[in-house]
């Protein structure tokens, strides 16, 4: 939706035109002339009474262990309705099941909760952690967003209970949701020169609903070698957990509700400049700056309480405490994307993205693609992914009795005002790597299928627990790994 | 009838519809309108003149002020050109692709060593090779917006210019008005919107010296003819075609000596006329195979 995207991934993989060298047999003579027709007489006007261009795609996501998996297809429709304006249609419809870690620590003993009638926030909220670089939305499927069906008794005790064997991560099982999204974009030219862009979002949850507003402007200088841009988004959400918010810091036995539903503003502000230094080299520099106000928290996240590596007695369950985060969060990011044309047809996508935020996360993305054509049709474009990452100042794997929590008989005091084990919050790195294999047609349809793979790595210290605790010989973090398969179809209608 | 004179334009009107002429890129150049609204119809008239004018003014050969002239004039360095001319030679580049290599529009220098005027004036093979040195879209550096033009070659847009015209000035008037019309520029013609009573234009294709014109009905598309019987050169009882194969710098053997294409536009029209006169003994084949509405004429004694 934004005139400049950020982040790396599916910039589309059309090349430069390449018209020098490409054999047509006769019989496709008269389509490709008629596109250079359209071309040459400017014509949209004709152009657009040739329909919609539309990039359809399906998204098989699959974490390992049985955590989560998702299925996502998207439809995105582009029309030229004039000369100098188009409109955008995205839809997207996915549906995420699987087990999502709690946030409580494994232990040498079982452990048993109710299930909190629970389910993550959406994943839109951490597009930034996410864990992968699926790039079909603007989210992560990888971050939890569940229902949980046997929730409808609420209250009184009702709601499932699952256990999770010694040694072994807790999982809460049961969850899925559906998500629907729907966008809308305008682009039109002012001048020869400005061009102008607005658009808006919808999407929905079982427990999210957002709402974004985007408007950008552009401005080609120089003879159109250099464009500079200003964009802004807005978005709104609403947070409506199952059985309500928690308060921060909360007993998980013992929860308060807080209210029913949360909201939470996000303004982002971000400014782009693309230049072309030779034919063959393009580049492109932004800067953005995000500032969310509101509840950031995940409503069903906990952490242990531990006292010496041990697991606390509570009054239903072990003593574990629901999540709090900083209701602000600025953030800054710079990235940096070169595209350069090895040959005609060949072409090598670098990227580097640098984000830092008041939470005290760090992170750099180094992104690499490249575009290798291997006969008039075929293309293979093997990408690789490096991201790291530095913890959250309130990240913590658990909360340890003494420093972090006063624990008082069956009373404890928190002394600490924010804390959470959510993963992507912790420091780790992680590296993608794929394959992408993509066909084009003589009508310039394309089809393609990339198959990518996502590892993690804890890059947390470790926090030292007496030998033989409850926690002792126990990963303090989750590593996510994951594959995913994406195909896309995009031709004209 | 009525008839208007302005300058260097005649409107006539003919019951329910009405013709202008005048005259640009070399040739007589007609509108019919669907319409006896004469000062709507003088008006679009008037633009549709200058409309082809400008075409004509910006690409000519032989005006000194035109795009042409200044990129000969600025030859061998870098030159800067507007969109429009940018996206003419984008199409350049397009069309020698799809006619790998045939379609050329750095190939107008060949006329000067071949004048096509019935005459038995042909040229030495030495004449031709040499002058074959200065032909070669891959040799000049386009790219877009800037062009090189190596020192010694030349750009005609000829080959392109009045299709181009007939379309630029067919959708100029399209924006501004829903009645029917259909602009001929020297048997070069597209047509927009169906007329009133229903009944098409009627157009006919004079496809040879001795045949009499088809008459055609057009409700829309467009129809482009290239090839002239007129324009040839004879020796030893051998015809030789005006159309030039760049590649051998030679006539096209066995070109038709004409070739009308119907096609949603003036441009593709012209073009698949023009790429299928260059493919000589098969261009009935070629345009076969682009499932297009044609008709060729040969003279029998066409050969080479």
């Amino acid at each position: 939706m934004q005139l400049n995207h950020s982040t790396s991934g599916s910039s589309g993989s059309r090349k430069p035109d390449a018209s020098g060298d490409r054999r047509l047999t006769a019989a496709s003579v008269a389509g490709q002339l008629a596109l250079a027709t359209a071309t040459l007489l400017g014509h949209s006007a004709e152009a657009a009474d040739q329909g919609w261009q539309v990039d359809s795609g399906l998204l098989i996501y699959q974490e390992a262990d049985d955590r989560v998996s998702a299925v996502e297809p998207a439809l995105d429709f582009v029309r030229q309705v004039d000369e100098d304006t188009s409109l955008r249609i995205h839809l997207v419809y996915d549906t995420l099941t699987g087990a999502s870690p709690n946030g409580a620590m494994p232990a040498n003993k079982p452990q048993t909760f109710t299930s909190a009638s629970s389910a993550g926030i959406t994943a839109s909220s951490y597009s930034d952690y996410s864990t992968s670089a699926v790039s079909m939305t603007r989210s992560s499927p990888s971050s939890s967003s569940r229902t949980d069906h046997d929730d409808d008794d609420d209250g009184e005790g009702g709601g499932s209970t699952y256990t999770a064997a010694a040694g072994e991560r807790p999982l809460d099982q049961s969850f899925e949701d559906q998500r629907y999204v729907v966008g809308l974009g305008w682009t039109t030219k002012l001048t020869p020169v400005w061009q102008a862009s607005v658009g808006g979002s919808y999407s929905t949850e079982s427990d999210f609903t957002s709402y974004s507003v985007n408007g950008a402007i552009a401005r080609e200088l120089n003879n159109k070698n250099t464009t500079l841009s200003l964009g802004t988004n807005l978005e709104y959400d609403i947070i409506t957990p199952h059985g309500g918010t928690r308060k921060a810091l909360s007993r998980y036995d013992q929860a308060s509700i807080v209210s029913e539903q949360e909201s939470k503003t996000v303004a982002d502000l971000s400014l782009g400049l693309s230049q072309v230094f030779t034919r063959r080299w393009i580049s492109r520099f932004n800067l953005g700056v995000s500032h969310a106000s509101g509840y950031q928290a995940d409503p069903y996240k906990f952490l242990t309480v531990a006292a010496d590596g041990n697991l606390i007695d509570s009054i239903d369950s072990y003593l574990y405490l629901y999540e709090s985060r900083p209701e602000q969060r600025t953030k800054y990011t710079f990235y940096w994307q070169n595209k350069l044309a090895l040959t005609n047809d060949d072409v090598l996508d670098t990227s580097w993205r640098y984000m830092t935020d008041d939470w005290g996360i760090r992170s750099h993305t180094a992104d690499m693609s490249l575009h290798w054509q291997l006969g008039s049709n075929w293309y293979l474009k093997p990408h690789y992914r490096w991201y790291r990452q530095t913890a959250a100042d309130f990240y913590k794997p658990f909360l340890q009795a003494g420093s972090d929590v006063t624990v008082v008989g069956q009373g404890y005091v928190p002394q600490l005002k924010y804390a959470s084990a959510d993963g992507r919050l912790g420091a780790f790195s992680a590296v993608t790597t794929g394959l992408q294999l993509g066909y084009q047609m003589a009508d310039n349809s394309e089809l393609s299928i990339a198959l990518e793979r996502y590892r993690q790595i804890d890059n947390n210290r470790h926090i030292d627990v007496p030998q033989g605790s409850d926690l002792s010989g126990m990963d303090q973090f989750a590593e996510t790994r994951a594959w995913w398969l994406r195909a896309r179809y995009s031709f004209h209608w | 009838m009525v008839v208007v004179k302005a300058p260097a334009i005649q409107l006539m009107e003919y019951g329910d519809y009405s013709v202008g002429r005048f005259q640009a890129l070399g040739c007589p150049c007609e509108v019919l309108f669907d319409s006896t609204d004469m000062p709507l119809v003088l008006d679009l008239l008037t633009q549709a003149r200058d409309e082809a004018w400008r075409i004509e003014r910006k690409y000519s050969r032989y005006r000194d002020d035109s795009v042409i002239s200044r990129i000969h004039r600025q030859a061998g360095e870098p030159i800067q050109l507007d969109d429009e001319t940018a996206r003419l030679l984008d199409f350049a580049a397009s069309l020698h692709a799809l006619s790998e290599g045939r379609f050329d529009v750095t190939s107008g220098v060949l006329r000067r060593v071949w004048q096509f005027d019935q005459s038995d004036h042909l040229p030495s093979h030495a004449q031709v090779d040499e002058i074959r040195q200065l032909v070669g879209w891959p040799k000049l550096d386009w790219q877009s917006p800037v062009l090189t033009l190596p020192v010694g070659m030349e750009l005609d847009l000829g080959g392109i210019g009045k299709e181009y015209a007939v379309d630029a000035v067919t959708e100029l008037l399209a924006r501004q008005t829903s009645m029917s019309l259909l602009v001929n520029f020297g048997g070069d013609l597209r047509c927009h919107g169906r007329r009133r009573n229903g009944v098409a234009w009627l157009v006919a294709i004079d496809n040879g010296s001795d045949g009499r014109p088809q008459t055609l009905q057009m409700q829309q598309g467009a129809l482009a003819t290239s090839g002239n019987q007129y324009r040839y050169l004879q020796r030893d009882g051998v015809r030789y075609s005006h159309i030039l194969d760049p590649l051998t710098g030679w006539p096209v053997r066995r070109a038709p000596a004409s070739v009308t294409v119907a096609a949603s536009t003036c441009t593709q029209a012209g073009m698949l006329s023009t790429l299928a006169a260059l493919q000589g003994a098969g261009a009935e084949a070629f345009l076969q195979q682009q499932e297009v509405t044609y008709w060729i004429y040969r003279d029998e004694i066409t050969a080479g």
